[in-house]
């Protein structure tokens, strides 16, 4: 059980749809993977297109307004430089 | 910082300028930061008659998002009653369909599904990939089902929808109005009861997956057994409410919420607000002038769950309590009840009217209070003092507070003096 209702993975889901298209995977991880109620969204995202940040900082500040919580929000692009959060979000989260 | 943060500021620092044509909110150029606002309407009607007990901006048209899938289902329960499917049905899944944003099952291209399946993703998960396998299984295309949607419409009576596509997913001429949503979800509770039980589907199994569904309402609301919730950036969140107490049945319908949990407290309002009004007392929706006035309305909704305590000499009236299952009749005498003043008249009439208008411009969210015009001698005359019984001291002054901006006499009453 994830810490966020069934509604707000759709409200995720479609914002981030919206926003990167039908192709993007996407990660819950952080404390919300481990089913705590509270605490950040920490979302990664992998878009199959390239990805401008004025598109992911928007997306942020509506998921945050349509969560009401604060969201960490990464989105990596095909060409994008992964890191080590890229790998723990995998391995450590749930994909919505 | 979090981690997810840091590595955030990071990739900002990284980002590339190469940057791709995905400006949000393109495709829907006329929602502003003021969306919120613009996009508000909600109604409620009585499901016996249609007769409506309050409204919004009925007729503001918006985006139906996932409440489109009311009449996707709509047509799948014609096509059930007619024989054309039935509920084992095996539909089949085109690349069309799978290839849906989510929500959807994740259902794969050349799989099936049965009927039965679909119509609970539908209700549940509000399954995109479902909604165009039922469509292209009634009208061979999305596109022809669009249609078949669209004259349905017409024919219930929805005189502003347009339907484009199965799912809600977003398109600028998929327009409805919140009337037209309550004509909908009231022709489909007449026409096809027998399956209305589907839209009270708290979780269905598929595929070994627990699938939950999106409509907490439904679990919370006393009274309340569906029907659908919707939700792309253009509408805000939307819903559509059914609740039935004491043989009565109401619809709701609410468009354009910031976040799911004040589109789920205003449904809760407005409904019972219906109730309060279907059960005799007649109280409108001031709904329009409680959207931003949380604070208040939440020291007014918090009254302890106790009856309303004081015995009325003239006239006593039900008001559905906030978060309770059911109007309920007020108790006997209690001391320590707090009230609220808003005239003295030397007969009835005027008084019961004053403070029915008092209850009005409170909204209905005075908790357990309760009407009581009662009685006073002054010198030879009787007078009929107008007052609502039953708040805390803080809801008291809080509901003078608003009268009294919207430039009404009121006056708290303290049980002790």
């Amino acid at each position: 059980m994830i810490g966020l209702s069934a509604e707000d993975v759709a409200v995720v889901r479609t914002t981030l749809a919206e926003a990167f298209g039908d192709g993007a995977a996407v990660w819950l991880f952080g404390s919300r993977a481990r089913g705590d109620l509270r605490g950040d969204v920490d979302l990664l995202v992998e878009c199959p297109r390239a990805v401008s940040l004025p598109v992911t900082l928007a997306t942020r500040r509506r998921l945050e307004g349509a969560l009401h919580q604060k969201v960490d929000l990464i989105v990596r692009g095909p060409d994008d430089q992964r890191s080590a959060i890229d790998a723990i979000a995998k391995e450590t989260g749930v994909m919505l | 910082m979090t981690l997810a943060r840091r590595a955030t500021a990071l990739f900002i620092r990284l980002a590339s300028v190469a940057c791709v044509s995905l400006a949000l909110g393109a495709v829907f150029p006329f929602h502003s930061a003021r969306a919120a606002e613009s996009r508000y309407a909600s109604i409620i009607v009585d499901a016996e008659d249609g007769s409506i007990l309050s409204q919004v901006n009925p007729d503001r048209r918006t985006y139906p998002a996932s409440l489109t899938k009311i009449m996707t289902l709509f047509l799948v329960f014609d096509a059930l009653e007619t024989e054309r499917l039935r509920l084992n049905t095996m539909l089949s899944v085109s690349k069309h369909a799978a290839a849906q944003s989510p929500s959807k099952l994740g259902l794969k291209p050349d799989s099936r599904i049965t009927v039965e399946d679909a119509v609970l993703a539908l209700v549940t998960r509000s399954a995109n990939d479902a909604a165009v396998v039922v469509a292209e299984g009634i009208g061979g295309t999305e596109d022809g089902f669009a249609a078949m949607m669209t004259r349905k419409a017409r024919a219930l009576g929805m005189h502003q929808t347009v339907f484009q596509n199965a799912s809600g997913l977003p398109d600028p001429d998929q327009v409805t109005t919140a009337r037209d949503m309550a004509t909908l979800a009231r022709a489909l509770i007449r026409t096809h009861g027998r399956y209305y039980h589907y839209f009270s589907t708290r979780e269905f199994t598929y595929n070994g997956q627990a699938i939950t569904t999106h409509n907490r309402l439904m679990l919370r609301y006393p009274g309340a057994d569906g029907i659908k919730t919707g939700y792309i950036h253009a509408s805000g969140f939307n819903l559509v409410s059914s609740a039935m107490r004491d043989g009565r049945r109401l619809i709701g319908v609410v468009f354009g919420g910031d976040t799911a949990g004040w589109r789920d407290r205003h449904m809760a309002q407005l409904l019972d607000k219906g109730f309060a009004q279907v059960s005799g007392y007649d109280v409108r929706s001031a709904a329009a002038d409680q959207i931003g006035d949380d604070e208040e309305e939440a020291k007014m909704a918090a009254a302890p769950a106790r009856p309303a305590t004081r015995t009325a000499t003239s006239v006593r009236m039900k008001v559905a309590r906030a978060g309770r299952g059911r109007s309920d009749a007020v108790g006997d005498a209690d001391p320590v009840s707090w009230g609220i003043q808003v005239g003295a008249y030397t007969s009835l009439k005027p008084a019961k009217s004053a403070a029915v208008a008092a209850m009005k411009k409170l909204g209905g969210l005075v908790a357990p209070a309760t009407i009581d015009v009662d009685t006073a001698k002054a010198g030879k005359h009787t007078l009929y003092r107008a007052r609502i019984v039953g708040f805390t001291e803080d809801q008291a002054r809080a509901a003078c507070k608003r009268l009294e901006r919207a430039k009404k006499d009121c006056r708290v009453v303290n049980p002790n003096a």
